[in-house]
């Protein structure tokens, strides 16, 4: 058979590779790995959608048909009809809350993230999410403790799985809905056989449900039934020469470092007048800029003034915003975000952590965006992040290449669980970022 | 079987159809580089009725649903090709592309197993893309390597001295040319060797009589190079073979001026 032949026939372009990791990569390989992945999921889609085809999600099927009504797939049933029981994991494993306030817990917690979460196609870089950050996205104001859901061995209480849902209001046209963001789906990889996610996802549904919430948002890195947007990461180096020397970026056989390093170079100073940190103060004005600035999109979230001051207020490596103050009126005029996200570098002699800054909500009224993003660009180079990363969602594409951003190879598409959208939108009409 | 000709295509292969997905929303793909006949070799034909699929799926992936008029009966191939396309109605572009790739997986199985065994991580290769498969963040890293915007024209000898082959460096200077050649934009090879931090290959050079002030076509020497990469133990060396700190390129900097920290062999 053709297939177990080739497992002794490695094309010369893996060989290559698996013999000399440190090389920049070609541009074919690099390919190759994102093929492999797209083989990969297209290979195991068809098991997968049997599980999302039994769940409330936008079918394929129904794509376009007018017919059908946008909003609620199923309706919201009576408290009293949702299942009362956890559901049932295999025999070995046991259900856990995790309380992220819990010192030990957060620890536990980091330790099987910063080891089993996600990685890139090529198994360079994994993402290490900080333990200030997972109190932070898991702890904004209403959160549900017991939507932190662990697993454990029952023997040793080891804790091996884990997922979560935070609440949050978000707007779907007219519409606002209480919605869970559902993150941090995580499986020890020594457990990936076990299948445990789709009850995982059950469970994390069914402790929603019993809060009378009956809908959700989460993004995934593969196409599942069905997407309401795809989008696309875009990557703005800020440290090319660590960026090439870990694999993050590759250098062409005819660009020298030196110019690589030049053509990326930025101010010392961020140039708008008024530019500063957030402070307390100013949570009235952001939140009146952000709802004005947020009501464009098709699906957005619908902030208060509790959730701006938690979300937005800076939190040292977690989450930085400033905002222009005009220094005539004292009006705040513009705003920008991003939060930190640091990845570990995977089996490199000379760095550990790749330190990542991601665009999160930016509001131009007065500044031009262009203007502003470049300000948080020189900002992030100040505080030694080595690349800042954006989706291209709401206004962002405007300013993308102008500010030498450089498409990723990671594609991310969000969906709604239970909530039906006609047509999938542009990503310039998503107004969401989810952590 | 000729089994590395007939794995290479189909990666080439699917390396083209791979860029639809970053293509599709930023870029304007030109018309058919779906042509698989071409990429067939011999003991690998597909069979036509794959081909129109294949074709189909191209299609959408690129440029949606058919909506062109139908080609006449005589035109035989372009109306079984338009066939193809028309006859997936309003399917997805990303269900085309997957469509698309698992058909031609299904036509070379060997080229799905090669890609599972290229991942590094031996433990966690096997449920990696398991791991992936359900929800949450993506990490992505860029997609397009840093280039010249200019065609640039180098030597064999700056290519050595770039990937740091001292014995391939070594055999073209012996053939008798000269340590100082220049590329298309000045640069000699010292510069390259600094470029990418070889230093065995810079203390090769300057023993043979490399000028250690070479200047490129913007007025950088060799040290301009090291301040601007941040090489200090590279600086260091060219100081101490006489390399000017205080020379001037075309924008008026020295190499001092343009290393961000106070480092030591500025004070040499």
């Amino acid at each position: 058979m053709a297939g177990s032949d080739s497992e002794t026939n490695n094309s010369p372009g893996e060989n290559s590779k698996s013999n000399n990791d440190t090389n920049p990569i070609s541009e074919t390989e690099i390919s190759i790995g994102n093929i492999s992945r797209k083989v990969q999921d297209s290979l195991s889609i068809a098991k997968k959608h049997k599980f999302w085809e039994t769940q409330p999600v936008g079918q394929y099927k129904d794509l376009g048909d007018s017919s059908l009504p946008e909003g609620p797939i199923e309706p919201a049933s009576p408290l009293e009809e949702v299942k009362q029981e956890p559901y049932n994991l295999p025999s070995l494993y046991e259900w856990s809350t995790c309380d992220i306030g819990s010192e030990a817990t957060c620890t536990e917690v980091y330790n099987l993230l910063t080891n089993n979460y996600v990685e890139d196609d090529e198994n360079m870089f994994r993402f290490n999410y900080s333990k200030e950050f997972l109190r932070w996205s898991l702890h904004p104001p209403g959160y549900f403790k017991n939507w932190h859901i662990g697993v454990r061995v029952k023997a040793t209480k080891k804790l091996v799985a884990f997922i979560t849902g935070v609440p949050a209001r978000i707007r779907v046209r007219d519409e606002i809905v209480n919605m869970a963001e559902i993150n941090f789906l995580c499986v020890h990889k020594k457990l990936r056989s076990k299948r445990l996610a789709p009850v995982m996802i059950k469970e994390v549904t069914r402790r929603v449900h019993l809060e009378n919430i009956w809908q959700a948002a989460y993004t995934a890195g593969v196409v599942l039934p069905t997407p309401i947007a795809t989008c696309q990461y875009w990557h703005r180096s800020l440290n090319p020469k660590k960026l090439i020397d870990v694999g993050f970026s590759r250098l062409g056989a005819r660009m020298t470092m030196s110019r690589t390093i030049k053509l990326y170079k930025l101010p010392e100073l961020t140039i708008t007048p008024g530019f500063r940190k957030m402070e307390l103060r100013d949570v009235p004005a952001v939140t009146r800029l952000l709802r004005e600035y947020l009501s464009q999109f098709v699906v957005a979230p619908d902030f208060n003034e509790n959730e701006v001051e938690h979300l937005l207020l800076p939190t040292e490596n977690v989450i930085d915003s400033f905002v222009v103050e005009s220094p005539e009126s004292h009006d705040i005029t513009d705003f920008c975000s991003f939060y930190t996200l640091p990845s570990s570098i995977l089996g490199n002699p000379n760095y550990s952590t790749l330190k990542a800054a991601y665009s999160y909500y930016n509001i131009s009224t007065r500044t031009p965006l262009l203007q502003l993003m470049n300000d948080a660009l020189i900002v992030a180079k100040q505080n030694d992040y080595d690349v800042f990363n954006a989706l291209d969602v709401m206004h962002n594409e405007s300013f993308l290449k102008d500010l030498k951003f450089g498409p990723g190879d990671g594609q991310l598409h969000y969906y709604l669980y239970n909530y039906r959208l006609r047509q999938a939108l542009k990503p310039s009409e998503l107004g969401l970022v989810l952590l | 079987m000729n089994s590395s000709s007939s794995t290479v295509k189909p990666f080439q292969l699917l390396a083209t159809t791979r860029k639809f997905s970053h293509c599709l929303q930023t870029l304007d793909i030109q018309e058919p580089l779906w042509l698989l006949e071409l990429e067939m070799d011999s003991n690998q034909r597909v069979s036509s009725e794959n081909q129109l699929q294949l074709y189909g799926f191209y299609k959408i992936a690129t440029q949606g649903p058919c909506t062109t008029p139908q080609p006449s009966a005589l035109n035989m191939s372009a109306r079984a090709k338009w066939n193809a396309w028309q006859r997936l109605g309003s399917m997805s572009a990303e269900e085309a592309m997957q469509m698309y790739i698992k058909l031609v997986c299904d036509l070379y199985p060997s080229w799905t197993a090669g890609s599972a065994v290229s991942r590094k991580d031996g433990d966690g290769h096997a449920t990696s893309s398991a791991s992936k498969g359900m929800m949450g963040p993506v990490f992505s890293s860029l997609v397009y390597e840093e280039d010249s915007n200019t065609q640039v024209k180098l030597e064999a000898l700056h290519e050595s001295a770039r990937e740091g082959e001292i014995d391939k460096l070594n055999k073209y200077l012996d053939t008798g040319v000269s340590v100082n050649l220049k590329d298309s934009e000045g640069r000699t090879a010292l510069h390259w060797a600094v470029d990418r931090g070889h230093i065995n290959i810079v203390e090769l050079l300057l023993s043979k009589n490399a000028d250690v002030n070479a200047k490129d076509d913007e007025g950088q020497t060799p040290l301009h190079y090291a301040a601007m990469c941040d090489r200090e133990d590279v600086a260091e060396f060219l100081v101490k073979q006489n390399a000017d700190r205080d020379v001037k390129d075309n924008d008026g900097k020295s190499p001092c001026d343009l290393c961000e920290s106070n480092s030591s062999w500025m004070q040499l």
